[in-house]
């Protein structure tokens, strides 16, 4: 038999990984993959256990695959940093991410996504992320950091520089590097702006109060807000374009959505599951473990496979059937405990309220999926481009 | 920095300290106390850090807001004393302080 190998860089990989995914976990589940000098953990249970021992598995100098990313990329971000401050500074955001607070900007949303979506119903044509996609996390995440809609698109353009990596390239490009320190030069002068107040109730509030108050540097400031700007956006674009390809591909499932609305929820849940956007997450050992036989040292790079263990067959029954009414609340398309993630509530709310404009318009939607384009990171996972055909509305 | 005593629902119980500004959900998951799982990281919205916590100090307690009582309205074996940890916050008050937990956080497929 072929031994499993897995390069999460190879652009041919992220079309398909499911099958390359299984083979490891059935092959080898605790896989050092030798070029890259990082372990890869591709069952549920021990990326569980990863993302709960977080003594043994810890985030300083690590999350991104690239190992020298922390000195490239200066600006700390609590997601890089272990308790007890990282649970300090993530604590100062968590009340404005519960689904309660979230609740205040599904009006917003919604108004948002059904004004990206109008002007396309009589044209009859509509691409999920370039329509619509890339630009509602922006805008909504935007919303809470007070950076105004004139400069979303720099600052969306700065991410994907930040993101994008050419086929097989394990290390960040200058394109990578500019991406971030525009951005970085952007924040610092935004934070600037709104340093002496007044500190209101969102993010931008929360931030430059916590500055004042002696709580978080400048420097952690502009960290967090290339942090949202990063993770507030790309994420959730990408599993907008997941979930109507999956949609699409499944029309009886889409079918059930479309009579029954109110399970639209659950179906995000599945897309999570299923095809999630964020597809590794890098940790550093903390103290020596032993897991299935093999020995991982302190400082040694592990990367926990999050979307080959949502497929996992010992934990999820037909892990490769996608359900909308299967209702698993346990997948990790957000990690799992304290390094969860924090915008979860406010992507779930993202997408479901899409799903519940776009179904109602253009229910029988129709991908043309020799155009469809995918982004390439090995962290981030989805198209950029997912373009689809429906029947146009009739001129009034 | 406080300490809590948490109570597993077999009776084995976890003496722990915690830092004052931190929730009793981390209070557990950053001394790996069994049986709370804190899935979503303290945003409210899983329900898996419920706990069950004594009337005299439950009393001098912010109320639980509407999302809290949303999420405990999904959990098994609520009471009148049940809280969700990451919605209290450790202050010098709840200093040795038992926080009983539940048989079981509802996890699972």
């Amino acid at each position: 038999m072929k031994q499993a190998h897995l390069d999460p860089y190879d652009h041919r990989f992220h079309w398909d990984p499911y099958p390359q995914y299984q083979a490891l976990r059935e092959q080898d589940p605790v896989y050092y993959n030798e070029e890259l000098g990082i372990w890869l953990l591709t069952k549920w249970e021990d990326v569980n256990r990863a993302f709960r021992d977080f003594k043994t598995f810890i985030n300083t100098g690590a999350v991104s695959l690239e190992p020298d990313s922390g000195e490239k990329l200066p600006f700390p971000m609590f997601i890089f940093s272990d308790p007890p401050d990282h649970t300090r500074v993530r604590n100062l955001f968590a009340p404005l991410m519960t689904p309660d607070r979230i609740r205040r900007l599904e009006d917003y949303t919604r108004r948002k996504a059904v004004e990206l979506i109008e002007p396309h119903l009589r044209g009859g044509k509509f691409d999920f992320v370039a329509d619509l996609g890339c630009f509602l996390p922006m805008d909504v995440i935007s919303s809470l950091t007070s950076v105004p809609k004139t400069d979303q698109d720099k600052v969306r353009g700065w991410a994907d520089d930040l993101i994008a990596r050419e086929d097989k390239q394990h290390d960040l490009s200058e394109r990578n590097v500019s991406g971030y320190m525009n951005m970085a030069t952007y924040f610092g002068e935004h934070a600037a702006k709104h340093a002496d107040g007044p500190y209101g109730d969102d993010l931008i509030g929360i931030l430059m109060r916590s500055e004042k108050d002696g709580v978080l540097r400048r420097d952690q400031v502009i960290g967090t807000l290339i942090l949202l700007a990063i993770a507030g956006n790309e994420t959730t674009t990408k599993l907008i374009g997941n979930m109507a390809y999956r949609l699409w591909q499944h029309p009886e499932q889409r079918r059930l959505l479309v009579e029954d609305p109110a399970l639209i929820a659950k179906a995000v849940e599945e897309v999570l599951r299923f095809d999630g956007s964020s597809q590794i997450i890098v940790r550093r050992i903390g103290q020596d473990v032993e897991m299935r036989g093999k020995t991982l040292r302190k400082g040694d790079r592990v990367g926990l496979c999050i979307i080959s263990a949502n497929r996992d067959a010992d934990k999820f029954p037909d892990p490769d059937v996608f359900d909308v009414r299967r209702g698993s609340r346990d997948h990790m398309a957000f990690g799992y405990g304290i390094h969860s993630c924090l915008g979860a509530a406010l992507a779930r709310m993202e997408v479901r309220v899409v799903f519940e404009e776009i179904l109602k318009r253009m229910p029988d939607y129709e991908i043309l999926e020799e155009r469809l384009a995918r982004a390439h990171n090995p962290n981030v996972r989805g198209f950029t481009h997912v373009p689809a055909r429906f029947r146009p509305l009739p001129d009034a | 920095m406080i300490q809590l005593k948490y109570i597993e629902h077999d009776g084995t119980s976890h003496t722990v300290t915690v830092e004052e500004g931190m929730n009793l959900m981390e209070g557990a998951t950053l001394n790996m106390v069994p049986g709370v799982e804190g899935m979503c990281g303290g945003i409210c919205s899983c329900a898996t850090c419920h706990c069950y916590l004594p009337e005299e100090r439950l009393r001098s307690l912010p109320e639980a807001g509407s999302g809290e009582l949303a999420m405990l309205e999904a959990v098994e074996g609520r009471r009148g004393n049940s809280r969700l940890g990451c919605q209290v916050v450790v202050t010098a008050a709840l200093d040795g302080m038992e926080v009983r937990l539940p048989k079981s956080q509802g996890v699972g497929s």
